[in-house]
């Protein structure tokens, strides 16, 4: 369930209040119920994101934001946009095991989609080989922007994902894209890579249409 | 050949403007002789070329395309659009080769302004070469409706191939030998296949499934009994799906439809869980259950 | 069947059942567990049916279609009573000589009792075979005697005892002080101290919480569940109830496979047996606690019996699982705290009221009390569900219980925990069963299935055959599980087609390290588990694929 949520139910029992915690030596004053990634914006702090966008739910898949959280003597490896801070957390952004983690996430992106620019502007800074992997046909790295923003902010649900596994992918509602996407198409700036566009062509071409006019479908 | 009758291929060129075009002129003027069946188009530049365009002729009755441009290196525009004609012909090239027709049909060449013979040597091989081939498809012995089934759906996967190809099919070097070696490769053969030739077979499959299955008659009180029975609640979607897939062995496009509508939770949410797992079929085959 | 309104009623009627019983009338005891359905079993039961009529002995003689009896290799399986002679491998046609020799003239049949295949030896009575006598059958013992479609079976043999001790004599708090005291951890390959899930979810906020039985049994090579749960339905919902009662919840699920039909069934009949006698529903035995059960099943894919994937399942949802970094035992289906807990965990429970924490505890070692069932298979000779205390050395169960390894073979390895787990070599098979010894290894227990490796074992196949299913069974959703067994899996591919390269071990190494320390959930973190755990103790085997391509190459 999403994190915001939870928060206010343990809100109802807590009072809201300020925790102060330590981000990279930094000491960072916030809100209790926000994640390390929200404490550490409001510092100034930057952690790497890839599937996070301000006005979606916290997904947490691309891992790249993996940080080191330290609290009561226990070091562990947590998704820095969905963990919850706590009093006394000592949070490190940058670490032998946090960068090896980010660059072989990065090298596996780069096997997927070698061209898109966060990518690139990523792998200068860890050092990530775009070769290391071998190709791999499909561009999409399955961020989920696209889902979750034509789910929670246009409310269309127009693409969503299929398969499991390896398999899984984006597909769009041939139906509901035909009514909703031409007259949208917001979602399509949020798309690293260009997947999101190949994927809407694609499925228009796949309206197969019963008799060979277009606009039997637009109805 | 049947006795009267001659093939006259006719061949479509896309000459580009600076240097082909000026070297067929050329040739015309300098009265070098070359077969007749070209009809020329001038373009600004060979880069100009669109799939769309090579499929159109073929779509059209052209028995083979020829594309005309200046050298590589030499193109007069800044951003080397006869690159960009290289990889979109490499790429014609294999769809052609994947819907059964002879490729060597599309040709490329470079012509500058100056080599008017060169042109005039390149129409009489050409010419006859397509003479030899045979008209489209009937030369390959591929049926008439099939063909034109099968250029109509590489035309409505053109958009789509064209995102592909800039984002994953691309060379990051502009040399000649670069190109090549991309194009050769057995990557690229790999990535071309996963990405293109699947989607065109999906489309195909499809496309011909759906005239098989015409129309599907649904039990829609079977269905309204199975919903009703889990109270209709969104949380029993899963075992609604479960229930319908177990009676019915398949879960029709009408049913989702349906389930998505009673249950108020999006259709794609319910795609999501037939496609999870191959517990679900969407098609009328025996399950494994 | 009016329903029981009190402890003194259920009494009345337990005594009730059990002098209609007579202890000394022959009953024909038949295996109807998975495995022995399988060999067809269910025409060895109409065949007793039909000869026990035509003998005119409906009324002399009992049949009973029992419970899973656990040793599957020598199914079907029928144990004669009150004699309690045991035959295996029983036919139809062997069916006419048991009733006229054994049943009715009280003669042992030679050729179908138990024979040592080392030794010759012969063991009439069930308690007398080496795979029975060297288990500790706490929970399953009662398999034999108790048909599950009858709840009357169930209350002879003391059922539901332990929840009207607990709903009369003990309070909420004291059954969860007395589970916690017992030590119980979590069945289902967690290890976690059911105690304290309990009491996180008892002093989670919010007045609405759910008690979850993991009955998904996803584990490669683990039937233990199956066999405890279809057997003996009644067990594991008493342990359920009496939990619900503890953390105080009114809800409970039971999250099952949707390929079980004869589970399935067993486990709706006991439900509605149970409401039926007021054990279930509203104001059970008159106590004035109400619970409620509910069954889901399942889709069909191995992730849904991870516990936040199988509560977003119950949900209606796609079984993802999330982070959990806020426990489920706090926030789980659709927000309120919700405990999980797996099918043999639950069916300790009633055993603990019933015969107390500390009777509990003096079974197993320092951290892991109580008994476990473990699953046989792989290269063995008695395979089967085995029920044994902890503490008990691996190598006695393989031998001891197991019989073995068929055909002169030496052993290997045994493989815990199936595709998430590791395995344990030769050379440490003296280590005894237990949760943290085990996980020190490398090889944590998981469910309880052991998968025994004879010489013959590729073990790279092993670590790739293990990837592969985890490749196809994972959803998907993050980056380091999805795209770090894919890479995986290709190098291990090349490794066992024989086009290993040099480096591809610590290029293993590396991705391993990034999908158990970066993934979302266990399945993505333990994935390279076999893997690592083969390279651990096999590591030549590896070397020596690729040293072949090495020199190969080099030629």
């Amino acid at each position: 369930m999403p994190v915001r949520e939870v928060r206010i139910i343990m809100g109802e029992h807590k009072e809201m209040s300020e925790i102060i915690i330590q981000i990279d030596g930094k000491e960072v004053k916030a809100a209790e119920g926000m994640t390390v990634l929200e404490a550490a914006q409001s510092a100034d702090i930057f952690i790497p994101t890839l599937c996070h966008y301000e006005k979606l739910e916290p997904y947490g898949v691309c891992r790249i934001c993996t940080v080191e959280a330290e609290v009561r003597g226990w070091t562990k490896l947590v998704a820095a946009c969905l963990y919850p801070i706590e009093q006394d957390l000592v949070v490190r952004t940058r670490s032998e095991k946090v960068d090896k983690i980010r660059k072989m996430i990065l090298e596996f992106l780069l096997a997927h989609a070698p061209c898109s620019p966060q990518l690139q502007d990523l792998a200068q800074e860890y050092g990530a080989d775009k070769d290391r992997f071998e190709k791999e046909s499909s561009f999409c790295f399955l961020c989920g922007l696209c889902v979750r923003y034509c789910a929670e902010v246009e409310k269309k649900n127009a693409v969503g994902f299929v398969n499991c596994g390896a398999r899984r992918e984006i597909r769009f509602i041939l139906e509901i894209a035909l009514k909703e996407c031409n007259s949208c198409k917001e979602c399509f700036p949020l798309c690293p890579t260009s997947y999101l566009q190949a994927a809407f062509v694609l499925t228009e071409s796949l309206a197969f249409p019963r008799d060979s006019s277009q606009t039997a479908l637009m109805k | 050949m049947a006795a009267g009758y001659t093939f006259e291929p006719r061949i479509l060129g896309f000459l580009c403007n600076w240097c082909c075009y000026a070297g067929a002129d050329l040739a015309g003027v300098s009265r070098y002789q070359y077969p007749p069946n070209i009809r020329v188009i001038r373009l600004m530049c060979s880069g100009r070329v669109d799939p769309a365009h090579i499929f159109r002729a073929f779509s059209t009755g052209q028995d083979a395309v020829f594309i005309g441009g200046c050298h590589l290196n030499d193109c007069h525009y800044v951003t080397h659009g006869n690159y960009g004609a290289l990889g979109m012909v490499y790429i014609c090239k294999k769809l052609l080769e994947h819907i059964g027709l002879n490729p060597e049909r599309l040709r490329l060449e470079w012509v500058s302004a100056g080599e008017g013979i060169r042109f005039a040597n390149i129409m009489n091989e050409f010419g006859p070469r397509i003479e030899k081939l045979g008209p489209l498809g009937k030369g390959e012995g591929i049926d008439e409706h099939e063909l034109k089934f099968k250029l109509e759906a590489v035309t409505k996967l053109i958009p789509y191939i064209k995102l592909v190809q800039s984002e994953r099919l691309r060379v990051s070097v502009r040399t000649e030998e670069a190109y090549n070696k991309f194009f050769t490769s057995e990557e690229f053969n790999r990535l071309f296949n996963e990405l293109i030739i699947d989607k065109l077979a999906l489309y195909l499959h499809v496309s011909a499934r759906n005239q098989d299955i015409g129309t599907v008659v649904v039990d829609n009180d079977k269905i309204d009994r199975i919903i009703n029975k889990h109270q209709g609640k969104a949380g029993s979607l899963v075992q609604v799906l479960l229930e319908i897939q177990h009676e019915n062995h398949w879960l029709p496009q009408d049913v989702l439809d349906r389930i998505s509508k009673k249950l108020d939770v999006p259709l794609s949410r319910v795609m999501q869980i037939v496609t999870f797992h191959k517990t679900f079929s969407l098609i009328p085959e025996e399950s494994n259950e | 069947m009016p329903r029981i309104n009190s402890a003194s009623e259920l009494e009345e009627l337990r005594k009730g059942v059990l002098s209609e019983r007579d202890p000394h009338k022959p009953c024909i005891a038949i295996c109807a567990g998975m495995g022995c359905l399988g060999v067809s079993n269910g025409r060895v039961i109409s065949a007793f049916e039909e000869e026990v009529n035509k003998k005119d002995l409906k009324t002399k003689v009992d049949i009973r279609a029992t419970g899973c009896h656990g040793y599957c290799e020598k199914g079907p399986m029928v144990v004669i009573y009150p004699e309690e002679i045991c035959y295996v491998e029983v036919t139809p046609e062997d069916v006419p000589e048991i009733v006229s020799q054994t049943v009715l003239g009280k003669k042992v049949i030679d050729r179908l009792i138990y024979t040592d295949p080392d030794t010759g030896e012969k063991a009439a009575h069930q308690s007398e075979i080496p795979f029975y006598k060297n288990q500790m059958r706490h929970l399953l013992g009662n398999n034999t005697k108790i048909d599950p479609r009858s709840i009357d079976d169930y209350l002879a043999v003391g059922g539901y005892f332990a929840l009207s001790k607990s709903l009369f004599e003990m309070s909420p708090e004291e059954v969860l002080e007395e589970i916690k005291k017992a030590d119980l951890r979590g069945r289902g390959g967690g290890g976690f101290p059911a105690g304290r899930k309990w009491e996180t979810a008892r002093n989670a906020p919010g007045k609405e919480k759910y008690v979850i039985v993991n009955a998904h049994e996803g584990e490669l090579g683990a039937y233990m569940d199956r066999a405890i749960f279809t057997g003996n339905p009644h067990s594991v919902l008493e342990g359920l109830i009496i939990g619900a009662y503890a953390i105080g919840s009114h809800q409970g699920f039971i999250y099952t496979r949707h390929d079980s039909p004869q589970l399935k069934n067993n486990i709706d009949i006991a439900l509605a047996k149970a409401e039926e006698y007021g054990l279930l529903g509203e104001n059970i035995l008159g106590s004035g606690f109400d619970f409620h059960v509910e069954v889901h099943l399942d889709i069909g894919i191995f992730v849904s019996g991870e516990s936040s994937a199988l509560m977003r399942s119950i949900e209606g949802n796609i079984p993802e699982p999330r982070p959990k970094y806020i426990r489920t035992s706090v926030s789980g289906i659709w927000g309120k705290p919700s405990d999980l807990n797996n099918v043999e965990t639950w069916a300790n429970v009633p055993l603990i009221i019933n015969k107390g924490s500390e009777w509990y505890t003096g079974t197993g070692t320092e951290r892991s009390k109580g008994t476990k069932l473990v699953s046989l298979s792989g290269n063995i000779v008695n395979t089967g569900v085995a029920e044994v205390p902890f503490g008990t050395t691996i190598r006695e169960i393989v031998y001891g219980i197991g019989g073995g390894i068929p055909n002169g073979k030496k052993l290997k390895a045994v493989h815990f925990g199936g595709p998430m787990g590791g395995s344990i070599p030769e050379s440490l098979l003296d280590t005894p069963l237990d949760f943290d010894e085990l996980a020190k290894l490398g090889a944590p227990i998981g469910a309880g299935s052991m998968l025994v490796l004879d010489e013959d074992t590729n073990m790279v196949d092993l670590a790739r055959y293990f990837l592969k299913f985890l490749s196809d069974e994972s959803c998907g959703k993050c980056v380091p599980c999805r795209e770090g067994i894919r890479q995986m899996l290709r190098i291990l591919a090349n490794i066992s087609g024989g086009k290993g390269r040099e480096g591809d071990i610590e290029r293993l190494e590396e991705i391993s390290e990034v999908t158990g320390s970066a993934s979302l959930c266990a399945l993505g973190k333990t994935a390279a588990d076999p893997l690592l755990s083969t390279l651990r103790y096999f590591r030549d085997e590896y070397e020596a694929n690729i040293e072949n391509m090495k020199c190969l190459s080099e030629k």
